[in-house]
């Protein structure tokens, strides 16, 4: 369903209406019904429902028991089990195109002349977001930051709220589990606030996005017939295209969820007044570079290999590239992963990804230069 | 271990780490009383922290410490567990 079409909004209607004249107790429910809905629009086909539930059962039996568990190498065990049934899923669906590419490309190297066929996976929405949070709730238990939801449909609906399910924001068992199955009465205030919201969105991504978008596609589609300067206009009004498409959808989730009574956490603080590409970064899709920092970044940076090599390089190159190489490695690991998330295609590995993480890498670099100087 | 043993000795940890030999650190220190104390640095002092009193911290209690007066508090229920 796309968040700005009449079909959405009027979904999105019927939801409230239905929520707010049920008693608080059931209100969960109903949003739970109405996130289902959703996930299986258009897609409710047995393997999407395997889908679904190769993510559900895991994170909920797995949950359950990590919670006695917590931070305990049988708690680990259970901990790594969880995350590899969902990981597997998601790069079965996401990436078997990408492996089977690369292997072509390879066999062509090699001037092996056999080709594999590409595959159709039928994925279901939501996917790359509701895996990742499930696997976060999963750490979370285990590192003993929250408890284990002992309710399979309480469960399923943390995992399938849907107005994340297009853009995220990636949200947290803490902070934002309690408030979705908590009852919630309809505020004047609130419903301001959020259908204002709704609006911003709506014109960001319908008023200027989607016109930004034809005079980009009109110069992307034509490069042989415009010159230089129009090229370097179309890569900018490309940007801006992008991030109002994507904080114009956050705009609505938000207003969605607020006019619910639901605190989501905030994924853009304007990003184009950052003054180096690391605080850029830092507030654009703020929740996933959360998750990432908090669920591989720094237990990267602080495992034991990193540390070993952290010994190695201050014994061979002294203090500061004892903190630098372990420092470059784990963002490096990060953003590669950043770009894969993105997409199963290496234009969003590097793109999306190793390229961030290169112009991180000389930020720090000629800032270290800089300052010596 | 008494109080103010651990508090020595993450003096000398502090100072190795912040390259600065004048830090002396008090229960109310936080992050923003040290200027390079950023969260990157951050990870590098913790992993600091457990090589010098040969304890571990879980990542809960990496990312949720408030001051320097808890982390003292974690450091000598691991090192009395020990």
């Amino acid at each position: 369903m796309n968040l700005t079409s009449l079909f959405f909004l009027c979904y999105v209607f019927i939801t409230l209406c239905i929520y707010f004249i049920t008693p608080k107790k059931f209100q969960w429910v109903i949003l739970l019904i109405s996130s289902v809905i959703f996930l299986f629009y258009d897609n409710l086909h047995v393997s999407t429902i395997l889908q679904a539930l190769v993510v559900l059962l895991p994170s909920y039996l797995l949950g359950k028991k990590i919670e006695g568990n917590s931070n305990t190498k049988q708690g680990k065990k259970l901990l790594i089990l969880g995350i590899v049934l969902i990981l597997a899923q998601l790069i079965y669906l996401k990436y078997t195109n990408l492996f089977i590419a690369t292997a072509n490309h390879i066999n062509n190297l090699l001037h092996i002349h056999h080709q594999f066929a590409f595959v159709q996976r039928n994925s279901l929405v939501g996917i790359s977001y509701y895996s990742l949070i499930m696997i976060g709730y999963l750490v979370d238990i285990y590192r003993g930051t929250c408890k284990a939801e002992k309710n399979i449909f309480k469960c399923a609906l943390f995992m399938s709220y849907f107005p994340i399910l297009t853009s995220g924001p990636f949200i947290r068992y803490d902070s934002v589990g309690k408030q979705l199955y908590e009852g919630h009465k309809l505020h004047y205030d609130t419903l301001c606030r959020g259908l204002i919201r709704i609006l911003w969105g709506v014109f960001k991504i319908l008023v200027i996005s989607q016109r930004l978008g034809m005079f980009v596609d009109a110069i992307y589609g034509n490069l042989e017939l415009y010159t230089f300067v129009f090229i370097i206009a179309a890569a900018m009004a490309f940007v801006m295209q992008l991030y109002t498409n994507f904080s114009g959808s956050i705009d609505v989730i938000m207003g969605i969820s607020e006019i619910i009574g639901i605190k989501l956490p905030e994924n853009f603080s304007l990003p184009f007044f950052s003054r180096t590409v690391t605080e850029l970064w830092r507030n654009w899709h703020i929740t996933l570079g959360a998750w990432l920092r908090d669920y591989i970044f720094y237990p990267l940076l602080k495992s034991d290999i990193m540390q070993k090599l952290a010994k190695k390089c201050k014994e061979k190159f002294g203090k500061k590239a004892a903190k630098k190489i372990p420092m470059y490695l784990s963002m490096l690991v990060m953003w590669f992963i950043i770009g894969a998330w993105h997409g199963g295609a290496y234009t969003f590995i590097i793109g999306s990804g190793l390229l961030q993480f290169f112009y991180m890498f000389l930020e720090d670099i000629l800032r270290a230069s800089f300052k010596k100087d | 271990m008494k109080r103010e043993e651990v508090f020595e000795r993450l003096n000398n940890v502090f100072r190795d780490i912040f390259d600065d030999e004048t830090i002396v650190v008090k229960e109310e220190t936080t992050s923003k009383d040290i200027e390079d104390w950023d969260s990157l640095e951050h990870i590098n002092l913790v992993v600091a922290i457990e090589q010098e009193f040969g304890i571990k911290f879980n990542m809960n209690e990496v990312t949720s410490m408030k001051n320097v007066g808890e982390m003292v508090d974690i450091i000598l229920t691991r090192v009395e567990e020990k």
